[in-house]
């Protein structure tokens, strides 16, 4: 029975030896699918390192941003200064001490997550919006279309994007959304590349062709089909977007382009600490450890969402 | 619609693939209610015929008509009106379903494309249709991945019939499917054809199916058709030495005639 | 193989009472195969034969010890000549499987490494089984994709997998499966995914060599009409179990199983009746961990009576011929000589 072949197959047999490795690759035929159908009807296996793992990064992530958006009810007033206790060390007040002015940490590091959550936030659904037209537009196209879209993308991709974020500041200013706007189209064309290479996949497939056949429209086409087929993928680009994102806007805010004091961000909190490096070290490690936590957490994310095999047959 | 005219007429079609010809001068012409086999091996050119008539692939030269229509020179709207006409039922039963969504949403969708219907209307034809492919009573709910393969080719049939066309185009329809549950969809497509009065175009690398589906046969080979006669004519006096060459292989299930053949 | 009584030494592959489970966790096991018990002797050919989720593939990954979690060998021996491979070390088994018992895969673009040149990856085969050295492999490749019908041998050695047609890369993948010099060849699905006349030739090249080297085969098929050509017993399986296993010309002129008298009767052939409907098996093979109580056919026999619902039939017979069903259509203890 030439069942269709089951995503867990490598594409290509191992080891020419033709016995152990290439074996069971070939193998996982028609039983292999009953197998797993039975598998998937609510069977529980004892040790679940993916799920588990996935679980842990949304839980890491979801608890950051509750602790960023509800900082207002239990936190100190990131904005009250006490100059006399500047530099103050961790105390049960003050759980990551307090900078120069005497301001608590622990409430300003959450107080900057929420404008860099916002931005990344931002930054992710406009790559998101964007990248996906853009390229499932090029996958749908072909031609001289995809041709003109897909090479603009790589024209975008090739410039610095220190250099493209300086110039459009500079331009429209550093206001929350601007630095949204500009972090979201420096993101863009990647998505763009992903999404078509996700929609040429897809477009591959007999449902596409069927589709086309009973008379679909390319609106229905794209939002009915397309969309909710590759959205597996456009949630590891939209993991990946996030974390990315969270860098940039770190990077533009260390050097000054970003969010301007007295708001805060992580990556002005992380400058301003860098400032007063040798004075209370604290001072930038807290941000720093929020970036590096979060941006991890994303990975994380993005690998266990990428390395689940794909739901039903390819 | 005269009885005479034949239904679909496909003249001198030519299909390239970077310079290659895949198909090369191919003609046949389809009556109504008639099932046309297209038969060959795999790269002989039949899914690509397939493909040219639905005009899921440009040809590059050729004529297709469709009840007098020429498919290949119809704009977007015409061509897109036509194919409520003309339906298609793909090999892998699981691939040619959308695995987002549900069955009732697969039998919908070609009604909700072409906005026949309101959403009532819709889901009262989608339970006809299973009803009508022998699927009645908790399947709408399902997702394709929860069907057997015969089960899904069932589905994916049903969604062909959603527009009541008046052709269908069968690429390997039964080919991906076990031996019983082949049986099944062969007799439930014969019996459609019965009731419905349907057009098939048949397309099989096996003979003997293509034997009891089509009253006409096609022999296709390197994109050529070798030899086009009645279903009786072919199989009983197979002109071309690649169509005899065919008939030969296909296995028996009689040991004894099969291992007389085998060992000399 | 008629006159000489082979000696009484132990058969080449002996697999008695095998069993797959899937494993799930705090629900316990699915069985999926089940004890699964049959012998094949030197230079004979054995046919495994089901639809899909009867169980056929899942015994021969068992048979060459390639179960993944959540796959498992639940219990049963398999035996290669006097080699009980159950329990067989990791570097052991390395050295039985691709040597002693070598296998041949219904995909070979996907068994073949698409990197390497078709005789570097039999070369791989021979030096992993075999102390010839340098030389002595180059000539043993193209010696062995000669042996398998390949012509102009030494240049198709050089070719990439891509560059063959199906029906050489499956040769090749015979070759492949030769290389070890097996005693016993598993075949799965070999002819497939192959056109019909190409089909026919892999066939006949695979019984010239299990006649020509007195190789045991297990060939695991969908089609009646390829292991009638291929097998001298066949075995038909059906929820995991074995059915019914006679001499090929026994099954198939007086299948006892209801089972097996269905699934030819839905073949399709050029013989069918074209005026009525074809004869199907109602409803749909049982997915494994849903079966009925009793025989796992009951549902979609005709012949079921009460019984059937609530006894499960076992495998009764002679060494030659059994069947698992209450009401046998055809008697399995007296059967003719019925010799290739």
């Amino acid at each position: 029975m030439p069942e269709p072949t089951t995503p867990e197959v490598p594409a290509a047999g191992g080891a020419p030896a033709g016995a152990a490795t290439t074996v069971a690759a070939s193998f996982a035929g028609d039983d292999a699918a009953a197998a797993a159908a039975v598998a998937a009807r609510g069977a529980r296996r004892r040790r679940l390192p993916r799920p588990t793992m996935l679980g842990f990064a949304t839980t890491v992530l979801g608890v950051i941003v509750l602790l960023v958006l509800a900082a207002p009810l239990f936190a100190a007033d990131p904005d009250a200064q006490d100059p006399i206790n500047a530099f103050a060390g961790s105390s049960f007040a003050h759980p990551f001490g307090t900078d120069d002015l005497g301001r608590d940490l622990f409430a300003r590091v959450l107080d900057g997550g929420r404008l860099t959550l916002l931005i990344a936030g931002g930054a992710v659904l406009v790559a998101f919006l964007l990248g996906t037209l853009w390229g499932f537009v090029a996958a749908s196209r072909r031609g001289i279309v995809d041709e003109l879209l897909m090479r603009s993308a790589d024209a975008l991709m090739a410039i610095p994007q220190i250099l493209f974020a300086l110039v459009c500041i500079s331009a429209f200013g550093a206001s929350p959304l601007n630095l949204a706007l500009v972090v979201g189209v420096l993101l863009a064309p990647t998505t763009a590349r992903m999404a078509r290479s996700a929609a040429l996949q897809e477009m591959s497939r007999d449902y596409y062709a069927a589709a086309i056949a009973y008379g679909a429209r390319q609106r229905r086409l794209l939002v009915r089909e397309l969309l909710p087929n590759t959205t597996g993928q456009l949630a590891v680009q939209a993991a990946i977007n996030a974390a990315s994102a969270i860098i940039l806007e770190a990077s533009l805010s260390f050097v000054g382009l970003g969010i301007q004091p007295p708001d805060a961000s992580w990556g002005t909190l992380l400058k301003e600490g860098y400032a007063f490096l040798y004075q209370r070290y604290e001072y930038a490690v807290f941000p720093a450890l929020a970036i590096l936590l979060t941006i991890w957490m994303l990975n994380v994310v993005a690998d266990q969402l990428g390395g689940r095999p794909k739901r039903g047959r390819a | 619609m005269s009885e005479t005219t034949p239904l679909l007429e496909v003249r001198s079609l030519v299909k390239r693939f970077g310079g290659k010809a895949v198909l090369d001068d191919v003609s046949f012409t389809l009556g109504r209610g008639q099932t046309l086999g297209l038969v060959g091996e795999s790269g002989s050119g039949k899914s690509t015929t397939a493909r040219c008539v639905l005009r899921l692939l440009d040809a590059d030269g050729g004529e297709i008509r469709f009840d007098g229509d020429d498919v290949r020179a119809l704009g977007a709207e015409p061509l897109r009106r036509l194919r409520r006409r003309m339906q298609v039922v793909f090999q892998d039963p699981h691939g040619s379903l959308n695995r987002r969504q549900t069955v009732a949403q697969i039998l919908q969708a070609p009604l909700a494309a072409h906005g026949i219907g309101d959403a009532a209307s819709r889901r009262a034809r989608a339970a006809e249709l299973l009803e009508l492919v022998g699927l009645a009573g908790g399947y709408a709910d399902r997702r394709p991945q929860e069907l057997s393969g015969g089960q899904a080719q069932r589905v994916a049939i049903g969604r062909a019939l959603a527009l009541e066309p008046e052709f269908v185009v069968l690429d390997e329809a039964v080919s991906a499917l076990d031996v019983s549950v082949r049986a099944q969809v062969l007799n439930l497509l014969k019996r459609l054809q019965d009731e419905l009065g349907l057009t098939y175009l048949f397309i099989s690398h096996d003979l003997a199916i293509v034997r009891y589906m089509a009253h006409q046969v096609a022999v296709m080979h390197q994109g050529r058709i070798v030899e086009a006669a009645t279903r009786e004519r072919l199989f009983e006096q197979p002109e071309h030495e690649y169509t005899r060459s065919l008939m030969d292989a296909i296995p028996v299930a009689d040991p004894e005639a099969e291992q007389r053949r085998i060992l000399g | 193989m008629t006159a000489t009584a082979p000696p009484r030494t132990a058969p080449a592959l002996a697999v008695s009472g095998l069993s797959v489970e899937l494993e799930r966790g705090r629900d316990g096991a699915v069985p999926i195969v089940r004890d699964v018990s049959f012998t094949v002797e030197r230079g004979r050919r054995m046919g495994l034969v089901g639809e899909s989720g009867s169980g056929k593939t899942l015994t021969a990954m068992a048979v060459m010890g390639l179960l993944k979690r959540p796959l498992r060998v639940a219990g049963g021996s398999v035996r290669l000549g006097e080699t009980e491979l159950r329990g067989l070390r990791r570097r052991s088994l390395d050295r039985v499987r691709g040597g002693r018992i070598g296998m041949v895969y219904q995909d070979p673009m996907q068994s073949l490494n698409p990197l390497h040149k078709v005789g570097d990856q039999i070369a791989e085969s021979l030096r992993l089984h075999t102390s010839l050295d340098r030389r002595a492999v180059r000539e043993r490749v193209v010696e062995l994709l000669d042996d398998v019908g390949i012509h102009d041998a030494a240049a198709k050695a050089r070719a990439y997998p891509h560059e063959l047609s199906g029906g050489m890369r499956q040769r090749a993948m015979i070759a492949m499966g030769l290389a070890g010099d097996p005693e016993v060849l598993l075949c799965d699905e070999p002819t497939t995914a192959l056109d019909v006349t190409t089909q026919r030739r892999i066939v006949e090249l695979l019984v010239r060599i299990s006649q020509e080297r007195g190789v045991a085969m297990v060939m695991i098929t969908h089609d009646l009409g390829v292991a009638a050509g291929f097998c001298d017993d066949v075995a038909v399986m059906y929820a995991g179990r074995i059915v019914e296993q006679a001499p090929v010309r026994d099954l198939y002129a007086r299948p006892a199983h209801p089972y097996t008298e269905a699934l030819l009767s839905a073949a399709c052939d050029l013989t069918l009746p074209l005026d009525r409907p074809i004869p199907t098996i109602p409803g749909q093979p049982p997915l494994p961990g849903l079966l009925a109580g009793g025989c796992s056919f009951h549902p979609r026999c005709p012949y079921a009576q009460e019984a059937c619902a609530q006894e499960r039939p076992t495998l009764d017979g002679s060494d030659r011929r059994r069947v698992a069903c209450h009401f046998a259509l055809a008697s399995v203890e007296q059967t003719e000589a019925s010799d290739v």
